[in-house]
């Protein structure tokens, strides 16, 4: 079998195993400062080689303001990882409501630490009743039908796109990549060719291309994101919705009620569901976000909450 | 209201901690930039640069940078998650960092890996289809919208950067 067929395979291998994955749905508790852009230390170019060195994952050097990836690479990844989920997940292509989850992802994702992306932000809704959201590293952002349901009002579902931009702001996709293969890659500088490549050179890149496409799916589907990632993303979607003036406390509703879905789907079941293994329950998530980055916090809304569930439930009701 | 407009336009400035300083030549790390007339996502766009090219930091508000372009009289107010160090676009690998002419953009432009070449090579090979992923692109919505949408609830994105 060879390279790019086995890739192939263990894409759709994971995604096909994924049956009801709350994979990113990982609202967990809070640590540290939502505020993670640091002094840009510019992890890249020749700094970037030296910086690879020994590195056994990308999380070791990359964040929300250093990466080994250009711009343009990290689109051009997240197209390709988009693409392949939605080989797996059928899109709900209704207008209305991607137009209203377009608007209030782009609001939120302004209010984040990192409103400019190479694209920019983009949401679509796919067509599953799994409980589920993903974010490739070049801002395409899923939401499911299913976890769409389980929310009651606007605030809730800035709540779970807030989560997801701050996975793209992190660039966490991208710092679970552990191939040694791209990693050395990019040390090498084998990324770096100036014009068209051909033959060899062209094989080459691809195969490296589909071998971090495919380590990005299999953190989104099947391992997950580390503790510290999705703590991370969590309190930096409490931080986003404050910052626009959405009720912070509404991520815990909404894992409150993941937490809950998730209980239904074990009842009746002796086999362990496979997310269990990777995603601690939402239950714990909601004790870490009181202990850390809503402690202290009241339940607030400073934004019209009438109108704002008015178009919530227009944009929804169908979903 | 009006305080929740203050509000948001405060931390809206005061989230991003900066990376780049005055005097500084930085690059377009974004496909498309809107040089603005003043700090804000909703103020008058004066001129666009494309991703690669070169300009000089000239001024800094809080989460902004004026630039202007090195080898025109253009300038204008980015948000700093729109510029990059050249080193960031891996302009170093050619020993060209730092570099501030019009070749500093043809590098930054040129190939970089992972690129529509690349893409059109593993579409081929995966039998991925695309045609999705460039609708949800279009989904994109103008910046006037988005402030409607938050002026509806009484929020409001930087109507200029009045601080």
């Amino acid at each position: 079998m060879n390279r790019s067929t086995r890739i192939a395979r263990i894409a759709m291998i994971t995604i096909a195993t994924a049956a009801l994955v709350v994979s990113c749905a990982g609202l967990s508790g809070a640590l540290g400062s939502a505020l993670a852009v640091g002094e840009g230390l510019g992890v890249s170019g020749s700094g970037a080689r030296l910086a690879l060195a020994g590195v056994r994952t990308l999380s070791e050097v990359v964040d929300a303001a250093n990466s080994p990836f250009t711009p343009e690479q990290e689109y051009y990844i997240g197209r390709s990882v988009a693409a392949t989920i939605l080989k797996q997940y059928p899109a709900y292509t209704a207008a209305r409501p991607n137009r209203y989850i377009n608007s209030l992802g782009q609001v939120l994702a302004l209010a984040s630490d990192r409103p400019q992306l190479y694209h920019g932000y983009t949401f679509l809704i796919l067509d599953t009743d799994e409980i589920n959201a993903f974010a490739t590293p070049g801002g395409h952002i899923f939401i499911s039908r299913g976890m769409l349901r389980l929310t009651t009002s606007e605030d809730e579902v800035a709540a779970v796109l807030a989560h997801e931009i701050a996975h793209v702001v992190h660039r966490h996709g991208l710092g679970s990549i552990r191939s040694a293969r791209v990693i050395g890659a990019l040390q090498q500088g084998t990324l770096d060719m100036l014009d068209e490549v051909s033959g060899a050179q062209l094989r080459e890149v691809t195969e490296i291309f589909g071998e971090t496409t495919s380590e990005i799916l299999d953190t989104l589907i099947t391992r997950g994101y580390s503790g510290a990632s999705e703590r991370e993303a969590d309190a930096s979607a409490v931080e986003i919705l404050k910052r626009v003036g959405y009720d912070p406390h509404a991520i815990v509703r909404v894992l409150e009620r993941m937490d809950a879905a998730q209980q239904a789907e074990y009842e009746g079941s002796r086999e362990p569901v496979g997310f269990s293994k990777t995603h601690p329950r939402p239950q714990s998530r909601v004790n870490g976000l009181k202990a850390s980055a809503l402690r202290n916090v009241e339940p607030e809304s400073r934004i019209r909450t009438d109108v704002a569930d008015r178009r919530f439930r227009e944009a929804l009701s169908g979903i | 209201m009006r305080r929740s407009i203050a509000f948001f336009l405060f931390v809206l400035a005061a989230v991003t901690l900066s990376a780049v300083n005055v005097g500084q030549v930085v690059t377009i790390s974004v496909r498309e930039a809107e040089l603005r007339s003043s700090p804000g996502f909703l103020a008058t766009v004066q001129t666009r640069l494309a991703y690669g090219d070169s300009v000089r930091v000239v001024e800094k508000r809080p989460g902004w940078v004026r630039v202007q372009a090195v080898d025109a009289e253009t300038n204008g107010w980015l948000h700093e998650s729109a510029v990059a160090p050249p080193a960031d676009l891996r302009l170093s690998s050619a020993g060209r960092a730092g570099d501030t002419g019009a070749s500093t953009r043809e590098i930054a432009l040129a190939g970089r890996g992972f690129n529509q070449q690349i893409e059109a090579e593993y579409q081929e090979q995966q039998q991925i289809d695309f045609t999705m992923v460039d609708t949800m692109e279009g989904f994109l919505q103008p910046t006037d919208e988005l402030a409607a949408f938050l002026a509806a609830i009484g929020g409001s994105i930087s109507d200029g950067g009045d601080q």
